[in-house]
């Protein structure tokens, strides 16, 4: 037996965003990746239900694709250009993937777990499945869930040298979703019934043009933009705007030459066996 | 409040029928365990196969050849066109001790196509862009050629082993820093304890980098000699490579196929500082959280054993030793030891390595002593041990535990099963 999953709150966020007065201090040194991970973070919380929980049955779960590309080529060269020892050792550490979850932890005091995985694909569903198993277990009572994109300018250059002609179609933002037990929440957008990615042999190039990708829900196709966080950023958008209770569920499905995708959302009821 | 009640069905003990490993002490588990027990350090100046420094932090470094004979012939098998300078090290050093596991696990590839078969692995170099040519070259306002970008974009380790080895099923790559390793055994055995695969292949994998050398230099954590986990003068961390890899399965689909049970995973616990960007807590409070929830998963049974992250850094092993005198019940009677002193600090395939090396320890009742520790710490709450003191263990459980930057701290309880 395992506890239901609400997701609670979902955003989506651009690089014009403000980050809040009360963040703005400790994000000053921060890079593109980490401040979007925290801001994005911040805002979903302001608007998922008020529980009263320890910081230790609070989880943080980020997916990247590309993680922080662009501060790992400013620490390449801080090496180049300063010699060897002199790596900035704020840069070396900011170029780690896991410093933006170690970021958000922090400042927004979540003690439980803080995952980062990455992949090409489906970084966000399988952060966000990640999530769904630790709640659904009772690991955490909430989780955070963090997709974010920075890439970068070498990877621009790469992109418009492999396909001339073509507008870089991706962009720096960030997606968070709150899951919290169901059972502990009154209200919530939808249950989180399964996530599944499944990773699939491809060339390489895809990973960059998304050959392929298609979306499907709610008897729709849709072609997401060409970029790692297109298809969660519509699945996002859908979510906050179909009442999927009403619509009694969600099968959202999403297919390409490198993963197939799955995500099911239910309507209530909410309470579990445990909860 | 308390985490709520734990599902027991997402949490049941998972099976560890493999173990692979590769590092600079040893080209297989069996190997590096005998030089472990024997004292062999193989720690020494960057090899130039790997890249050239001016500066003099000795590194723990793998063969040059990497890829191991076993491995060559699983892949003829299931990837007949594989080319080892097609991927990168980290990925070589994975296939290395993926093979090695399956093998032990009397998993073959017709095995491989028909399961559903996940992959968790853990790196911190291994998902990077690291290519310093064609970074001077863009910058300069050339146009390099385009190779090392792709070669970067098939760099994903644990999407490139589902290539080379034919499966389907989840994948995730671990990018939680030092901690990696062991935060994708806990998700590999949260896979397969929610039915969502049949067999997992999981633990870490990471090769030595030009970058994470200087990184770890310009912040003053590496030492000038071969390390000293919890000695009184210690100075910092050797870095190190390889890769340490388990295969683990449902207990009952291993009695069912009449496959040979090695271990469990009995707890997983995951926990941040929530304290610093790179430093850890000074009394661990996340690994304090991590230790009580993965205890907690594990349920009754002392632990005799614990393979402690040790990197030889002032604060580690002062944020370490502080947490497991506070949160391990007997933590004064378990033998508590480092064997960063033997491997180096390996990133990403440390958590992978150290589970093998917990799990080698209980299977032989016998663990060797904190390699480059003569003496102790006098400020430590609980006495890891010295070098020359290598101990019996009076019992099956053990721990291994991981701390990284980014204030991650990653725990498993692990059982032997003789």
């Amino acid at each position: 037996m395992s506890h239901l999953v609400a997701v609670t709150s979902v955003l989506r966020l651009s690089m014009d965003h403000e980050v809040p007065a009360q963040l703005a201090r400790e994000l000053r040194r921060a890079d593109d990746f980490i401040r979007l991970a925290v801001v994005a973070g911040f805002n979903a919380l302001a608007t998922a239900p008020l529980r009263e929980l320890a910081p230790e049955a609070r989880g943080v779960f980020v997916g990247t694709a590309f993680g922080p590309l662009e501060t790992n080529f400013q620490s390449l060269g801080s090496l180049i250009n300063d010699g060897e020892g002199q790596i900035s050792p704020t840069l070396f550490s900011h170029s780690v993937y896991n410093a933006a979850a170690g970021y958000t932890a922090r400042l927004l005091d979540f003690r439980g777990p803080a995952l980062t995985v990455t992949d090409y694909g489906y970084p966000f569903l399988i952060a966000l499945a990640e999530a769904r198993l630790a709640v659904a277990a009772g690991r955490v009572e909430r989780a955070l869930v963090l997709g974010v994109e920075v890439y970068s300018e070498l990877l621009a250059d790469a992109y418009r040298r492999s396909f001339a002609g073509c507008e870089i179609p991706w962009h720096k933002g960030a997606v968070a979703w709150v899951l919290d037990r169901a059972g502990a929440v009154d209200s919530c957008l939808a249950r989180l019934e399964a996530v599944t990615v499944t990773g699939a042999p491809c060339v390489t190039g895809d990973y960059l043009t998304r050959a392929g990708e298609i979306c499907r829900a709610a008897g729709r196709e849709m072609v997401p933009a060409r970029h790692a966080l297109a298809a969660v950023e519509g699945l996002t958008d859908l979510l906050k705007t179909l009442p999927v209770s009403a619509a009694g569920g969600l099968d959202w499905e999403c297919s390409a030459s490198f993963a197939n995708a799955a995500v099911r959302l239910a309507g209530g009821p909410f309470k579990s066996t445990y909860g | 409040m308390t985490i709520s009640h734990i599902s027991d069905s997402l949490m049941s003990p998972v099976a560890i029928t493999g173990l692979g490993a590769i590092a600079a002490g040893g080209n297989d588990a069996a190997e590096l365990w005998r030089s472990l027990a024997a004292g062999v350090v193989r720690c020494g100046p960057v090899p130039e196969y790997l890249f050239k420094t001016i500066l003099n932090f000795p590194v723990f470094a793998a063969p040059q050849n990497c890829l191991s004979d076993r491995a060559r012939a699983l892949l003829a098998e299931t990837c007949p066109d594989f080319q080892p300078e097609s991927v990168s090290r980290t990925i070589l050093l994975a296939v290395t001790a993926a093979a090695e596991a399956l093998q032990q696990a009397g998993i073959d590839a017709t095995d491989l196509r028909r399961l559903r078969v996940g992959v968790a692995l853990g790196t911190t170099v291994g998902c990077t862009f690291h290519n310093e040519e064609y970074y001077i070259a863009w910058r300069d306002n050339l146009t390099p050629d385009l190779a090392p970008v792709h070669y970067y974009l098939g760099g994903n380790v644990a999407a490139s082993l589902q290539r080379l080895l034919g499966i389907r099923g989840p994948s995730a790559v671990v990018t939680n820093a030092c901690a990696s390793g062991t935060d994708a055994i806990g998700i590999g055995r949260n896979w397969l304890a929610a039915g969502q695969c049949d067999l997992v292949i999981a633990g870490g994998a990471d090769e030595l980098s030009r970058v994470a050398y200087n990184g770890f230099a310009s912040l003053m954590l590496a030492d000038t000699v071969a390390c000293r986990p919890f000695s009184h003068d210690r100075q910092g961390l050797n870095l190190g490579e390889g890769a340490g890899v388990l295969v683990m399965e449902r207990q009952e689909s291993v009695a069912t196929r009449g496959g040979k049970v090695l271990g469990r995973v009995r707890g997983y616990g995951c926990a941040a500082d929530a304290h610093h960007p790179t430093a850890p807590h000074p009394e661990g409070r996340g690994l304090k959280t991590a230790l009580a929830q993965a205890l907690r998963e594990a349920g009754e049974g002392d632990i005799v054993y614990v393979n402690a992250h040790g990197t030889g850094t002032k604060a580690n092993d002062q944020a370490e030793t502080a947490a497991l005198a506070a949160a391990l019940p007997g933590a004064g009677a378990a033998a508590i030891v480092s064997t960063k002193g033997f491997t180096g600090h390996t990133l990403g395939a440390a958590g992978g390595l150290e589970a093998i090396f917990t799990l080698l320890a209980l299977r032989d009742g016998f663990t060797p002593g904190t390699v480059g520790c003569a003496e102790l710490d006098p400020g430590f709450a609980v006495c890891p041990l010295l070098q020359n003191a290598g101990r019996n263990l009076p019992g099956l459980l053990g721990l291994s535990q991981s701390l990284a930057f980014g204030g991650g701290n990653s725990v498993l309880v692990l059982e032997a099963v003789l």
